[in-house]
């Protein structure tokens, strides 16, 4: 068996799915053990498998865990309705239960936008850097993981600076800036992510700086913000779908 | 594996039987991934495959430690064999207890034993998979969960399955060269900070 062989039988898939027969099983490992390339597509296979696997049984969670975690918000709510009630304050309360970033509203149509503009940071999953060199960066991450956008500002701006083509660096700097309320500096960072090109952050810069473009109530901006987000296919995408639809009844109804 | 890559596996394969140490995390290194992909595509059991990989690389360096390899270019056909005779092993085992429960499939990642490099990789693999076509995704989750043929795809999306054939071979492709290349740029940003 050579790499044309594996290429034209689909034999990683067929190997992956145990649709080989024993014979087709063994040749086709001992040419992949001598072979990188092989392997690599191997490799890529059963992980995708895996994570699809998964994608499978979270969407099919018992009903009885999704009751649990409406009981869990429920709970939350009902503890930040409480503390309302203590200090008299909702909108301080509601802003602690969902952790949402401040935004200034002045009439009804800003506070239309105000709720679409509403961020909650991206969760960050450290498994893009590793090694000794990025102490600066991971530190940032670790005070951003902590919600202290303050302090991870400051260090991925100096992140940024050293390497202004680390989209990483750059996207997360412009949603702690977002999360702070400032928005032009969100917005200049998000759109110094998105001309970096193909990223993993490229969907989300899209969608983010949609977010800070409707803070500075720049709807049109944000309306191609979203359709290039959309356009993306990513995991934005829902999101950004259901952002430019709402965008669209609020634009309307002026 | 090639060329200068043989001459890499005969030259660790005798260091290892003449005791030198550094060869043998040379050869944990070499062939560890290669080992545990095979495990968990015969096992169908990533949590077994992670203590198979440890038998099976015990059992390859007592037996090199031995001398026990004569021809030392044999040496990647040595560890597939080990590695298949733990694999048949424990499938025998598991095939006694079968009134055990059998089980979960795919909990763990099955590409690598290390979990740094399982997250990165499912990492790489996520937002490839986010950057497919909604009919692409699902022809893959068709094909490497379900099971199913083109045939039986194309008549659930309304394709031919020669359609279903070629969407799924790019969608692939495409995961590959993403990951490759997200990969690729991971590392350029590693090394910019070391």
């Amino acid at each position: 068996m050579n790499c044309d062989d594996v290429q034209e039988q689909e034999i990683v898939e067929k190997y992956v799915t145990g649709r080989l027969s024993g014979g087709e099983a063994e040749a086709f490992e001992a040419h992949y053990f001598a072979c990188e390339r092989c392997c690599e597509e191997l490799q890529t296979l059963q992980t995708v498998q895996s994570v699809l696997r998964r994608r499978t049984k979270a969407a099919h969670r018992p009903l009885q865990a999704r009751w649990l975690a409406a009981a869990a918000m429920l709970l939350v709510v009902l503890g930040a309705a409480w503390w309302a009630h203590r200090t008299g304050s909702l909108r301080q309360a509601v802003r602690i239960a969902r952790r949402e970033s401040p935004v200034r509203v002045e009439n009804a149509r800003d506070e239309a936008l105000a709720l679409l503009a509403r961020v909650d940071p991206p969760r960050y999953v450290r498994s893009v850097l590793r090694g000794d060199g990025q102490e600066r960066f991971r530190e940032a991450m670790r005070q951003y993981s902590l919600a202290d956008y303050g302090a991870a500002a400051a260090g991925l701006q100096a992140v940024a600076e050293k390497d202004p083509q680390n989209s990483a660096a750059q996207f997360y700097l412009g949603v702690c800036y977002l999360m702070e309320d400032r928005n032009s500096e969100a917005a200049e960072r998000l759109r110094k992510t998105v001309a970096l090109g193909d990223s993993p952050e490229l969907g989300h810069a899209h969608l983010y700086l949609a977010k800070a473009l409707l803070r500075r109530h720049d709807t049109a901006g944000a309306e191609v913000e979203l359709r290039q987000a959309i356009a993306l296919d990513g995991e934005q995408r829902q999101e950004a779908q259901r952002l430019l639809e709402r965008l669209g009844a609020v634009s309307s109804a002026r | 594996m090639h060329d200068e890559g043989a001459e890499q596996v005969c030259g660790v394969a005798e260091r290892i039987s003449a005791g030198d140490l550094a060869a043998e995390s040379e050869l944990v290194h070499l062939f560890s991934q290669r080992i545990f992909a095979l495990l968990c595509a015969r096992t169908r059991d990533p949590e077994a495959s992670r203590d198979l990989l440890q038998d099976v690389l015990v059992a390859v360096l007592m037996a090199l430690r031995k001398g026990q390899l004569r021809e030392p270019d044999k040496l990647p056909a040595f560890v597939l064999s080990i590695a298949r005779n733990m694999a048949q092993a424990y499938l025998r085992d598991r095939s006694r207890e079968s009134h055990d429960e059998f089980p979960e499939e795919g909990i763990a990642s099955p590409a690598s034993s290390d979990p740094i490099e399982i997250a990165e990789r499912e990492a790489l693999v996520r937002r490839a998979l986010d950057r497919l076509d909604r009919t692409d995704r699902e022809i893959l989750l068709r094909t490497l969960i379900e099971g199913e043929k083109p045939g039986v795809i194309a008549e659930a999306l309304g394709l031919s399955p020669e359609m279903v054939r070629q969407r799924k071979s790019r969608a692939i492709k495409k995961v590959r060269d993403l990951v490759t290349n997200l990969s690729q740029r991971c590392h350029k940003t590693q090394r910019s900070y070391t």
